[in-house]
């Protein structure tokens, strides 16, 4: 049986914020689950929505099954209702912020689990980050939606933080033609370092600056974005057979996605 | 001082040939009408036109014909877009090959409250949960943005009319902007890049001060005071040409009625 969906108020989040802030100051403390369903912290959510506490496997399941959830809502009720994906957050708290072994837990900053909506933190949150990418995008930024819920990428990092990137289709299939890797099911070894070696993630977005000044990217397919990029990124482009796998899975998420 | 060199024969669309008009539908949604102006700006007549509205993750995109047969959108819808949140345009011509001919970027469109349509938006306003703060500038966007506390009823109207609201937060908003430009950025040349946000506020600037005083240029200590004291000055003319002191002077004879 599922679980009502709510929405933190005010004080619902101030106290998971001291939480967060015990937890980053060592202290092991359980996390404040029993806000969830109280009513002096939080709120209903219109639309008896109901969640299960699954265990995703990627952020690519996690956001399937929140995206199928959400599909009759209007998304100006969910996109950046903050006491929505916080409630979410507290709620998945052990796949966003697993103890270690020792039973601690590392939240890093408040953002990634208390949705913050200036433009230089609203894609760290661990849910509507992804969420975010996966409403744009479909099925076909795997690159970007693969990997356990609480570990972003750098490939994620790099290319959700730039506005112009995340959300250009075009932009995004290339990444994910020359950096994903089908058989490990997330990026490929060495593609997303941190220097700007030939044909790496990093000079990838340095060209593809470069050429959006000259060319209207968004006009384009990931494949023609391709064609514009030099010889460089060739040792990134998967061998032939492979090939075939992303073009059907760039097909398959047409139209399934925003903005189509 | 920053120079912008432009190497791909790209053309600049000015943004006084671009007008967007928000509004709200019944049904709550966010929709625009765009006009654009192309004449004697030599774009070959099959150049498409495209307008883009973005924000964060949102990002919707309208193909709006060419330039010799322009359908540009009138009562355009943009679902998803929170219909008080900020919003800016681009307007895109490009050759039928996707080869970039003519941008406007990060154009700020006009809400239906803002009457002057003549008048370019320098500070566009953005409603956003604030926790417990009622306003703050946002000056790391492009353009900055004031935020308002969208859970504070009757914000909007605040901000637009209130005295004490006007004369106590604008003339801070012009004094942390020009510190921005003048003296974090050393932006003090306004003819470097006329479209650019900075050399737009500096026009404003030389506007209200009623004569073409440039903000003094250099990074030296002597020269740091200057630049401070031709802020004070902005400031001062700013709250004399709004008349803020006399609008808090009347606000607080009205309270105490």
């Amino acid at each position: 049986m599922g679980t009502p969906v709510r929405t933190l108020n005010e004080k619902g989040i101030q106290i998971f914020r001291e939480y967060l802030a015990e937890l980053r100051i060592g202290l092991m403390r359980r996390a404040p689950v029993e806000l969830l369903e109280d009513p002096g912290y939080t709120a209903k959510m219109k639309g008896g929505l109901e969640v299960e506490k699954l265990t995703f496997h990627s952020k690519l399941d996690m956001v399937k099954y929140l995206f199928e959830k959400f599909q009759n809502l209007p998304s100006s009720q969910i996109d950046q209702n903050i006491g929505l994906w916080s409630w979410l957050s507290l709620y998945y708290f052990d796949q966003v912020c697993p103890a270690n072994t020792a039973g601690k837990r590392d939240p890093g900053q408040d953002c990634r689990h208390i949705l913050d909506l200036d433009f230089r933190r609203y894609y760290r949150h661990l849910l509507n980050g992804p969420y975010n990418i996966f409403r744009f995008h479909g099925e076909r930024a795997p690159l970007l939606l693969s990997g356990p819920l609480n570990k972003p990428s750098k490939f994620y990092e790099e290319l959700s933080s730039r506005q112009g990137f995340v959300t250009n289709k075009g932009v995004i299939e290339a990444a994910n033609f020359l950096y994903y890797d089908p058989h490990r099911k997330g990026p490929k070894s060495g593609a997303g370092g941190i220097t700007r070696k030939p044909g790496t993630l990093l000079r990838f977005i340095d060209v593809v600056q470069q050429l959006d000044l000259n060319y209207d990217l968004y006009s384009m397919t990931g494949a023609e974005v391709l064609a514009l990029l030099p010889s460089e990124f060739d040792e990134w482009i998967p061998k032939e057979r492979l090939k075939a796998t992303f073009w059907r899975l760039f097909a398959k998420g047409k139209g399934k996605s925003e903005n189509e | 001082m920053i120079r912008r060199l432009n190497y791909t024969g790209r053309k600049k669309i000015p943004r006084s040939r671009v007008s967007i008009h928000l509004a709200t539908t019944i049904e709550g949604h966010l929709a625009f009408d765009t006009t654009l102006n192309l004449d004697r700006i030599a774009f070959p007549g099959n150049a498409k036109i495209f307008v883009e509205a973005y924000r964060r993750a949102f990002f919707k995109r309208f193909p709006c014909g060419t330039v010799s047969n322009p359908r540009l959108p009138k009562s355009c819808v943009l679902e998803g877009f929170d219909s008080r949140s900020l919003v800016l345009f681009r307007i895109k011509v490009t050759d039928p090959k996707g080869r970039l001919l003519g941008v406007a970027d990060k154009i700020i469109p006009r809400r239906p409250e803002e009457e002057s349509a003549d008048k370019l938006c320098l500070l566009p306003v953005d409603f956003v949960d604030l926790g417990r703060s009622i306003w703050r500038l946002d000056l790391a966007g492009d353009p900055p943005s004031l935020q308002l506390n969208k859970n504070i009823e009757n914000i909007r109207e605040m901000a637009r009319s209130d005295g004490s609201f006007l004369s106590l937060v604008y003339p801070e908003v012009v004094r942390q902007v020009f510190h921005k430009i003048i003296v974090d950025e050393n932006h003090t040349d306004p003819d470097t890049d006329p479209e650019d946000w900075m050399s737009r506020w500096i026009h404003f600037a030389m506007s209200i001060l009623g004569k073409r005083l440039l903000p003094p240029e250099g990074e030296s200590e002597p020269i740091l005071q200057e630049k401070l004291r031709w802020i004070d000055d902005v400031v001062d003319a700013f709250s004399a040409s709004n008349q803020l002191l006399e609008k808090f002077v009347q606000a607080q004879r009205i309270r105490e009625q």
